[in-house]
This record gives structure tokens, C-alpha cells and sequence, in this order.
């Protein structure tokens, strides 16, 4: 699963989600791409999920890009602990998505294949998503 | 190339405020520039612009400019950018340059694939489309919406550079062993087929009763931590 192979610091505050996402909401690599519309903490569980069901549907013929990574940790307490004594362990890996996000792209495959392994892959996704491609916006 | 008309009217007024009771009013606040003129701020007919984006072939279209309240001849200009909202894709604020129609100008052209290749087709290879567009000097009335390149006798490790192109009429400015397509081999793929198959084989075993190992392998996945950077220590 993805995660950083090396960090500066173990443990991260948690940060903001405010805004539109103005950089990454463009396609840059393939034809096709699922946009976030809402803001959310997606986990590298979540992006490997969403990755298996792109390339079980796509088969071959296909390239798949993944245009975020989880880079912040997310700590926990254990459970039944009294509060206090520092910050909890890191638990796992979140990317910050914020709308208007590509998150996935996708090539080499009609666009009614693209359609439907996106929506499989929307499905796997805690962020309401829209497919978009490049025909959508002039300039192709 | 078709040349579009497009009507403007000037404003005075600029700032975000502005920018957004013209939005809201179906305008799109727009400037135009160019080495002969000044920079003039200008709205733009939302409905018109979208009608000239969707009927034209590409981005890269010379545009009649008319400035309302200007007493000067429509300008010649073309679109250097165009600003869009990230989530639904509305254009926000366009640029435009306005040019001379005898001098050359650098300008990328898309290029658009024709036909199915071969490799793909009976060799299971993958169509990687490695650059899209195609940086070119040329005149203006030149300029066309896209360059074709026929794919359909590519095989596995075929690929066409810029240099393969036959652009008469353009001066190329992209690097000429600039890969444009290639037909990869399928390995990548296969390789990640395998490793899904694999996990989808550990999914039926914990469908089947053994949800421990599967939890544990999971586990062991997470708990895997990245190295600290550790400052050095001072002497």
C-alpha cells in the first residue's frame, strides 16, 4: 500500500480542508480522469481499493495513473486509555483531497469502459467523484 | 483556419468584486494585450464564448475582436489562456494576445490518432500516448486544429517522434526525437493482473473462514513505518 518511505517528522496536526483544489484538477497524463467533488481524508487503503477494481475492470489494454498520495499519518490512541500522555501512535496514511481533485486517470480504453471502471472505483472512494475527460474542455 | 468574431465590451472597473457581479450577470471578464496595444480589460458574452469554444475544432483559433466604445478596428487575437473553476469546469477569465498575420508565432497544435493499431489490436500491446501536442512556428492563417498521425500499421515497440511528422506548412519547435506514441508490450499490465488475482485469491480465503490471516497480513502491510530523517547532530 502506499505510504512515504521516508518522513521528517512521525506524527503531522491535522491540517485544513478548506478551498477548491486549483492545482491537480486538471488532466494531464490520460483521456480520462475521476474528479472529488467534496473535501476528504482518503487512506491508502482506500486508493489501493479503488486502484484493484480500475485495473480488474480495464483487463488490459489500459494505463491507470494515480494522482494522489497518502503522505499524512493519522495517529490513534489505543483504546480504553485516559487522555493525556502525548499523541497517539500513527494508524495509518491519508492524501488530502479537496474538490475539484483528479484522483485517477485513465487511458487506452473506450469510453464506456472508462465510465464503468471509474464508477467501480468511485465506488471504493469516501468522496463523492464525477468522471470527466479531456473532450469535456476545448483544446483537444 | 475559420476565423471567429467575437463582441467585447471594455471595462474600467477590475478587482475580484467586480470580476464576480460580471460572472454573475453572464459575463466572463477577459483582457487582451499584445506587443501594439496596451493591456485592456474586457467582458465577454458567457454564451457566446461557449458557443465559439464548441464550435471550433480546437483552442487555438483566431478571433475577430470587437471592443465596444473602442473606435478602432476589430482586433486580431487568439486565446493564450483561459482560467477555469477546478470543479465544474466554468471559465473564469480569458486571455487574449493580439497577434500580426505576418509573423510567424509559436503555438502548440494538438494531435489526434487515427485508427486502431495493429499492436493493440492482435498483440494485446498498449497505445501510450506520450505527448500530445506539438510545439510549431507558423503563421497564423496556417495554424490548424490538429495534426493527424494514422496509427494503424503500429506494432509492439513502434513508436513515431516528432520528427516522423509531416508539417509542411510549420517549422517544428519540439525537440524532433521527441516520442510522440508508442505501442508498449503488455508486461506491466500482465504483472499487475498477477498480483491482483493474488489478492483476490486472499480475499476468498478470508470469505472462507480464515479472517485472521488475512487481518494479520493487513496489520503487518500497516505497521511498516517510514524512516526519520534525523538532523545531524552539531559539533
Amino acid at each position: 500500500m502506499l505510504m512515504p518511505k521516508r518522513v521528517k517528522y512521525r506524527r503531522q496536526q491535522r491540517g485544513n480542508r478548506r478551498g477548491k483544489a486549483y492545482r491537480g484538477s486538471t488532466i494531464v497524463f490520460g483521456e480520462y480522469g475521476l474528479k472529488a467533488l467534496e473535501p476528504r481524508w482518503i487512506s491508502n487503503r482506500h486508493i489501493e481499493a479503488a486502484r484493484v477494481a480500475l485495473t480488474r475492470k480495464i483487463k488490459r489494454g489500459g494505463k491507470v495513473w494515480i494522482r494522489v498520495f497518502p503522505d499524512k499519518p493519522v495517529t490513534k490512541k489505543p483504546a480504553e486509555t485516559r487522555m493525556g500522555k502525548g499523541k497517539g501512535a500513527p494508524e495509518y496514511w491519508v492524501a488530502v483531497i479537496k474538490p475539484g481533485r483528479i484522483m485517477f486517470e485513465l487511458e487506452g480504453v473506450d469510453i464506456e469502459l472508462a465510465r464503468k471502471a471509474m464508477k467501480l472505483a468511485a465506488d471504493k472512494l469516501p468522496v463523492k467523484c464525477k468522471f470527466v475527460s479531456r473532450s469535456d474542455l476545448k483544446g483537444v | 483556419m475559420e476565423t471567429k468574431s467575437l463582441a467585447a465590451v471594455a471595462r474600467t472597473d477590475s478587482g475580484k468584486g467586480v470580476a464576480r457581479k460580471l460572472r454573475a450577470d453572464g459575463m466572463i471578464p477577459a483582457v487582451v494585450y499584445g506587443p501594439e496595444i496596451d493591456p485592456k480589460p474586457i467582458a465577454l458574452n458567457e454564451r457566446e464564448v461557449l458557443k465559439m469554444f464548441r464550435t471550433s475544432g480546437s483552442m487555438n483559433m483566431l478571433v475577430d475582436l470587437s471592443i465596444e466604445g473602442a473606435n478602432e478596428s476589430p482586433l486580431k487575437v487568439m486565446i493564450k489562456d483561459v482560467q477555469r473553476e477546478p470543479i465544474d469546469s466554468a471559465v473564469l477569465h480569458i486571455d487574449f494576445q493580439q497577434i500580426s498575420l505576418s509573423k510567424k508565432i509559436n503555438i502548440d497544435i494538438p494531435v489526434r490518432l487515427v485508427g486502431i493499431p495493429e499492436g493493440v489490436k492482435t498483440m494485446g500491446g498498449i497505445l501510450e500516448f506520450i505527448q500530445r501536442e506539438v510545439a510549431v512556428a507558423c503563421l497564423p492563417n496556417d495554424i490548424e486544429d490538429y495534426i493527424e498521425i494514422d496509427v494503424t500499421e503500429m506494432v509492439i515497440g513502434d513508436s513515431i517522434h516528432a520528427r516522423d511528422l509531416d508539417l509542411p506548412k510549420f517549422d517544428l519547435v519540439t525537440n524532433p526525437e521527441q516520442v510522440l506514441v508508442t505501442i508498449a508490450a503488455p508486461t506491466v499490465q500482465a504483472e499487475v493482473e498477477v498480483a491482483g488475482e493474488g489478492e483476490e485469491g486472499a480475499e476468498g480465503e478470508e470469505a472462507e473462514g480464515a479472517p485472521a490471516a488475512g487481518e494479520a497480513e493487513g496489520e503487518g502491510d500497516e505497521s511498516k513505518e517510514p524512516e526519520v530523517i534525523k538532523e545531524k547532530k552539531k559539533e
